[in-house]
């Protein structure tokens, strides 16, 4: 009985006491800024956004400037770090040929998964908006493979995609297309990565569009029916509107996401270095060699890279991205 | 006046629970009690049998002989390194830890590791009478002077014959005195096509990365690196032919199936499925007990000249130099290190090695075979870049060789380049 | 609303076409989970209903304290679910609906928090919790989900909470409630559907989390199930890993978020209607 006190009681308790505290810290807040005659939003807006704030200095904040400070250092996890100025970025780009075998790799798959995906969840849910028959059978049948952990997803790829007798190219092979050879040719390693993505893109990302589809006014859809709009018009110019702020979010978590693929590209051997990803670039190096500053200073690159990306992609959405109460 | 009464019932409320709270808290604290007294962790890695396995055999017998002290075991099921290196790094090592041989060197020159040169030297423990060990695999424990560990177990390769399909054949098992041509020989006689689709489908041999061509290597007379472990020899003669016959046995004679056709069956999964006639594994592995079959376990072929070696892996266990309490330490790890010698087999001990039969019977009827192939057997001579050597030893050279890419020349040629730049 | 015949009959198509891709995972788990560890690795997904061997299920469990380790599993996430889905969702509505001189700054900083692959932050995130001395405890699981959880809640939320029109909640500013009042009382309920998607997103992450259990828990009476599944995977005696025992551990693990998937998703369907707000 002690034991179980121990094991859950105290974790509960801390759970309880860090949630009454961080409430009280926003509440805090407020009171604090709206004496120093802070406007009620603004108080209110910081209030509202102080548990990521602390969030972000407590278990961000550290960790994330540890690792840039890291990326100036030889560290080998095991020995104190020692300063080695810039030697890790000019590695980087002189001295790595496997930085940009990994850049180029980890792009590819971004730049043909993270477009596939959204399409493919889009429509998936929108197939599965209609009022079909059985739809919660077959949103369930939908979102399944996105229940299961990556390795087994990863397990499951590698024996479906097997160039011989593998469940895949049999059925090619049966409707008379060639068979490629997947994860054991270099060039159709990415498009197998990518084909394996689709199933998980589906799962999760649809349920999100799910939710966003179902939070378009059904009157908007009606009164572009009675002014004559047919089924393209509206999904063009009613659908998409609205939920654009999601798709935003899937277009920039995709990028973000699909650059750092990892646990799928851990668990197959492919051929040389054809699958050779960013991420599994930076787990080498850094817990396999030893070499943690050097990882750190790949994981700031991705970082720089990805923020670029998302920042064109955000600037680029403001006039295309609708915003019901734009401020 | 809405938000302030809102908010004032609401304090009320929170203060009290969190009054209500932090004296649970408290309490709970309070009772937490510390382990008194000695206290000793070792990490270990294993699947869910081995756990078992350790538990009643190894820490059960451990105990026993030390009453007073509290052992945890930290259980690691995967990520042994990240996780290894996590406590490490967090100043919280486990004071014993498993830990192949491959990464003793790395571990070693980053000062992880205990130098128990001076505790071994005077003590007459058996478990550390270093004559006992076979010296080929305590070699790679040593570092730069100091010896930083001790293994607990060697698997030497063996050969592993499916008797039934020799029968099937009409072929011999081996004698004890074959080499290469005698192996390929019989391994194209074991390669039969049943169904006369064109393709075979029994097969003499399987491998597919392992065994390690470096095995092969040693056999023809050659090595990878040098004794000082400063040069690659990867474009020697004997190095490359070695290599080339490996991947030959795939590609030119045929008695090794097309690394396609392993992706799809599995590897073991083929011999123990009855499709392979040969299998090289290590000493210890379950193959000969696979029911339905009836496996005989040979020595594996002598080079052409005649050379023997076989590969032995083998892991060990160290203590952390930042270990607390070393006496505690050491004397835990000797008992651990005993007990785990007298559970998982081949032991890397003469001693024990003899009695092999009493300690595993179920390995009894390959006891002779395995004992002679401990006495050539060899690791791998590691360095502490080892983890960036397998890696491009392996994308570079096995890979594309095994696959028909490139012939071994050409490969070695590159990674030779690759190679040598790990050894400045 | 589908009015022809042809469009339903398309739609029932692409469905069942679909719906074959995304069974297979399942059905090929299911399979191999009832194979014998000798077949547990070839292809032929082919079994005799003579050979079924559910006993799988049974000696997977047995293998391991499995009933401790779900107990552990639900423990955890449960609690990180309440927390992240509050945290989250409170702070997306501040980014979504406040103006405060730095918003846009905070926002593009929340969005790089999460391009760090989590392989480099993992030390230094260790150390501080060595520090507070909670290793070894479910805490470092726990007690970050208070402070907004992962940054792609907070991210999805806000712009969820972009898209919805104003007026209702300009209605109760004006009438004087708290922000936390609009969103307690408005924000939450018109956000349903997407509390209900974070709800069981982050249940699935927390669910199948591997790297965090790893590292943070020594102790083996605190793992969770997703640690224990990958004691299968280890070799011995040159043994094939529990392929077969795995998958049954992995089906057993995918069935309850399936259910709680299934009944939630009715709740979409009753999800957000705004017709009433804009009579």
């Amino acid at each position: 009985m002690h034991r179980n006190l121990e094991l859950y009681g105290a974790p509960l308790a801390r759970f309880i006491v860090v949630g009454v505290v961080v409430a009280l810290c926003c509440w805090g807040v407020y009171r604090l800024l709206r004496r120093f005659r802070v406007g009620d939003e603004a108080a209110s807006g910081y209030a509202l956004i102080t548990p990521w704030l602390l969030g972000l200095l407590i278990f961000a904040a550290y960790p994330i400037l540890f690792s840039l400070v890291l990326s100036f250092t030889r560290y080998s996890v095991l020995q104190p770090p020692e300063f080695v100025g810039l030697e890790n970025y000019r590695r980087i780009f002189t001295a790595d040929p496997n930085f940009r075998v990994a850049m180029k790799v980890t792009f590819a798959f971004a730049a043909l998964s993270v477009p596939l995906g959204m399409v493919a969840s889009l429509l998936t849910a929108m197939l599965l908006n209609t009022n079909v028959r059985l739809v919660g059978v077959w949103r369930t049948i939908y979102y399944m493979p996105s229940v299961l952990p990556a390795v087994s997803t990863a397990l499951l790829w590698r024996w479906l995609l097997v160039p011989r007798g593998g469940l895949v190219n049999k059925l090619l092979g049966g409707l008379g297309l060639p068979e490629p050879g997947w994860f054991n040719d270099p060039q159709w390693v990415i498009p197998a990565f990518v084909l394996m993505s689709l199933q998980g893109a589906a799962g999760n990302n649809m349920v999100i569009f799910l939710a966003a589809l179902k939070g378009v006014p059904a009157q908007l859809h009606e009164a572009a029916h009675i002014d004559g709009a047919g089924w393209w018009a509206r999904f063009r110019h009613v659908t998409i509107p609205q939920i654009s702020p999601v798709i935003l979010y899937h277009l920039i978590m995709g990028i973000i996401g699909s650059m750092q693929v990892f646990t799928q590209p851990m668990f197959i051997r492919t051929p040389g270095r054809s699958g050779l990803f960013y991420s599994v670039h930076i787990y080498r190096t850094g817990w396999e060699y030893l070499q943690m500053g050097y990882a750190c200073a790949l994981a700031w690159v991705l970082l720089i890279v990805i923020l670029i990306l998302t920042c064109l992609v955000l600037r680029g959405s403001r006039s295309l991205v609708y915003y019901e109460a734009a401020k | 006046m809405l938000r302030v009464r809102a908010l004032g019932i609401s304090i009320g409320g929170v203060v009290f629970s969190i009054a209500f709270v932090a004296a649970v808290a408290v309490c709970l604290s309070g009772c937490r009690r510390q382990p008194a007294g000695p206290r000793v962790t070792i990490a270990v890695w294993g699947g869910a049998e081995e756990i078992d396995q350790f538990r009643s055999r190894v820490l059960a017998s451990v105990r026993r002989q030390m009453p007073n002290v509290s052992i945890e075991v930290i259980y690691i099921p995967r990520d042994y390194h990240v996780k290894l290196a996590t406590l490490m790094a967090a100043g919280q090592p486990p004071d014993l830890f498993y830990l192949s041989d491959e990464y003793v060197p790395q571990y070693a020159e980053l000062g992880a590791l205990l130098d128990l040169t001076r505790w071994i030297e005077g003590d007459d423990d058996p478990a550390v009478d270093l004559s006992d060990y076979y010296p080929s695999i305590v070699s790679n424990y040593r570092w730069e002077g100091g010896l930083y560990g001790l293994p607990w177990i060697a698997q030497p390769v063996v050969l592993f014959c499916n008797e039934q399909l020799f029968t099937e054949a009409g072929v011999e098992l081996p004698d004890g005195q074959w080499r290469w041509a005698e192996f390929v020989e019989a391994g194209k006689r074991l390669t039969r096509d049943l169904d006369g689709d064109g393709l075979p489908d029994r097969w003499g041999f399987v491998i597919n990365g392992w065994p390690p061509f470096e095995m092969f290597v040693w056999q023809n007379g050659g090595d990878t690196l040098s004794a000082d472990g400063k040069h690659v020899r990867l474009l020697d003669p004997k190095c490359v032919g070695a290599a080339q016959f490996y991947a030959d046995l795939i590609g030119e004679y045929q008695i090794a199936p097309p690394l396609d056709v392993v992706t799809e069956q599995g590897f073991s999964e083929l011999f123990r499925a009855g499709k392979v006639a040969m299998f090289m594994g290590g000493a210890a592995d379950e193959l000969d007990s696979v029911p339905g079959l009836k496996v005989s376990v040979r020595e594996v072929p002598a080079g052409a000249d005649g050379s023997r070696a076989t590969f032995v892996w083998n892991a060990g266990l160290c203590i952390s130099r930042g270990t607390a309490d070393k006496e505690l330490a050491y004397r835990t790890w000797k008992l651990f290190l005993d007990a785990i010698q007298h559970w998982k087999i081949p032991a890397p001990r003469r001693s024990l090695a003899a009695r092999l039969e009493t300690i595993e019977p179920r390995k009894a009827r390959a006891a002779e075979v395995i004992r002679t192939s401990m006495t050539y057997m060899r690791p791998f001579r590691v360095i502490a870049r080892q983890r960036q050597w397998d890696t491009i030893m392996a994308e570079e050279f096995e890979e594309p060789l095994l696959r028909g890419a490139a012939d071994a020349r050409t490969l070695a040629r590159q990674a030779s380049t690759e190679l040598q730049m790990l050894l400045r | 609303m589908i009015r022809s015949v042809t469009a339903k009959g398309v739609i029932y198509l692409l469905l069942a076409v679909g719906a074959v891709f995304f069974l297979v995972p399942f059905v090929w788990m299911l399979v191999t989970s009832l194979k014998g560890p000798e077949q547990a690795y070839q292809l032929t997904l082919g079994l005799k209903p003579s050979e079924l061997r559910w006993q799988n299920y049974r000696d997977a469990w047995a293998a391991l304290p499995f009933t401790r380790f779900l107990f552990n599993t639900l423990f955890i996430t449960v609690t990180a679910t309440v927390g992240q889905v509050f945290s989250a969702t409170l702070v997306a509505y501040g980014f979504a609906r406040f103006r405060f001189p730095g918003r846009r700054v905070l926002f593009v900083i929340l969005l790089s928090t999460m391009m760090i692959p989590s392989v480099v932050t993992l030390v230094p995130t260790f150390l501080l919790w060595r520090w507070v001395g909670l290793i070894d405890t479910f805490d470092p699981l726990m007690l970050g989900s208070w402070f907004g959880g992962n940054a792609f809640f907070i991210f999805l939320a806000r712009q969820f909470f972009m898209g919805i029109p104003v007026e209702l909640e300009e209605a109760a500013r004006l009438e004087g409630a708290s922000a936390v009042r609009v969103y307690w009382h408005i924000m939450l309920p018109l956000a349903k559907p997407l509390m209900l998607a974070m709800v069981l997103i982050a249940f699935v992450a927390q669910w199948n989390d591997f790297l965090g259990p790893l590292v943070f828990l020594n102790d083996f009476d605190k793992y969770t199930m997703t640690l224990g599944l990958r004691f299968f995977e280890g070799s011995f005696m040159g043994e094939a890993p529990k392929w077969h025992w795995m998958m049954a551990m992995t089906t057993l693990m995918a069935l309850p978020v399936l259910l709680i998937f299934f009944f939630a998703q009715r709740r979409f369907v009753e999800g957000v209607s705004l017709t009433g707000m804009k009579g």
